[in-house]
């Protein structure tokens, strides 16, 4: 029993030794401050020594990457989640004594314009096609084509042809607009 | 035109309306089925919808881990195998180089460690003092050239150079620290082999200062045959 365990443990080390700094590594290069990477990292291996029964050798580098990903999932969509269940303030509430400084705003006119122009857009956006319309929202929010292409599970021919598509519908429509 | 600002605009208006209307993000596990073709249609595009709207959980799945060792370690070896065949290539290059000049002394050797006439021994005067001969042809009746350097020139050195350099100026041939014969020449025995048919220079240089001063320049031609 010691020796199986003494193996289990030997190789866990191992293991452990071999992929820790790649994985803090990859979690930093994701945007995760310093102390947060070395957290999920160790996160990251603690689930790998409880279930490290289960692993049968094989795609070593596969086994942790995909533990390292869950890692990073649940802490980001622990935020998101955080963040939509966050308990509302009332904006009269009188605890809520912060208020923020007063921020230069654009006339009423330059405002009306704005909203005029936005109406139009969101209105150009909604009558792309549903393929379009992903693939632009995406792109907008800084995706390359390879990463969208991930993303909605689709070719990069495709995204690069919907995305073209897009852009073009989008000017021919509201080309004139300033 | 577009502002960009205002798309911007409107798809985070967008996201906060599907957020809603969607609930909680998927779970991993959602995910990773949803990325294996696992789901439903009607799974798959709720959460592909729901990645849409939430981009930074959609960034974790194609933001790329540190790639293997052995990807890390790929260029590397690219880079080794790139230098090992110049460092190869350099071998063979060098190798040809010293067998062809190795096989050129051991003619010469030869030539020289065996009995063989001396030809006629060639005159040289220095040019412009040729009369209107560019250049000495030497005459080729034995396997050497016995060239004659005539220093024809008022100033004396402690010792002298001389060198043979072929047409392109390339030297072939240096030898310093030389003495003027009695007769105020210099005698250098040549194989024949040394002098393929062209053009070459014999340059005497005089020593004894910071520099070599340059005293003459015989140009001779080795015609063929």
């Amino acid at each position: 029993m010691t020796t199986v365990l003494g193996d289990h443990d030997a190789r866990f080390e191992a293991m452990y030794r071999k992929h820790y700094g790649r994985v803090y590594r990859s979690l930093r290069s994701y945007g995760v401050a310093d102390g947060e990477a070395q957290d999920l990292a160790q996160e990251t291996f603690k689930r790998i020594f409880e279930s490290f029964d289960q692993y049968r050798g094989e795609g070593e580098w596969s086994f942790i990457e995909t533990t390292a990903r869950r890692v990073l999932y649940n802490w980001v969509r622990a935020g998101n989640t955080a963040k939509r269940k966050a308990e509302l303030v009332e904006i009269d509430d009188p605890d809520f004594s912060y208020e923020p400084p007063a921020v230069e705003e654009p006339d009423l006119a330059e405002r009306q314009q704005q909203a005029l122009r936005k109406t139009r857009l969101r209105q150009a956006v909604s009558e792309l096609s549903p393929g379009q319309r992903e693939c632009l929202r995406l792109w907008v929010q800084g995706f390359k084509y390879t990463e969208i292409a991930t993303i909605l599970r689709v070719s990069i021919d495709a995204v690069k042809s919907r995305l073209r598509d897009a852009k073009k519908y989008l000017r021919e429509r509201l080309g004139g607009d300033q | 035109m577009i502002r960009k600002t205002d798309l911007q605009d409107v798809i985070e208006e967008m996201n906060e309306e599907d957020r809603q209307r969607l609930g909680d993000p998927p779970t991993f596990d959602e995910m990773l089925a949803y990325t294996r073709g696992e789901l439903s249609a009607e799974e798959e595009q709720r959460v592909r919808e729901l990645l849409i709207c939430y981009p930074e959980l959609a960034r974790t799945l194609t933001e790329p881990f540190e790639p293997e060792e052995t990807a890390t370690l790929a260029p590397v070896l690219r880079f080794r195998h790139v230098w090992t065949a110049l460092a190869a290539a350099l071998a063979l290059v060098f190798a040809g180089l010293y067998w062809q000049a190795d096989t050129k002394a051991r003619r010469l050797d030869r030539q020289l460690s065996l009995p063989h006439v001396v030809a006629n021994e060639q005159l040289l005067l220095p040019d412009g003092q040729r009369g209107r001969e560019h250049a000495t042809t030497l005459t080729v009746t034995g396997d050497s050239y016995l060239l004659i350097a005539a220093l024809i020139h008022e100033a004396r050195y402690p010792q002298y150079r001389l060198e043979i350099v072929d047409a392109g100026a390339k030297p072939l041939w240096r030898q310093a620290g030389l003495q003027p014969r009695d007769n105020d020449t210099f005698a250098v025995l040549v194989p024949r082999a040394f002098l393929p048919p062209g053009e070459y220079q014999v340059v005497l240089y005089g020593l004894g200062g910071p520099r070599a001063v340059h005293i003459a320049t015989y140009t001779v031609r080795v015609p063929k045959g």
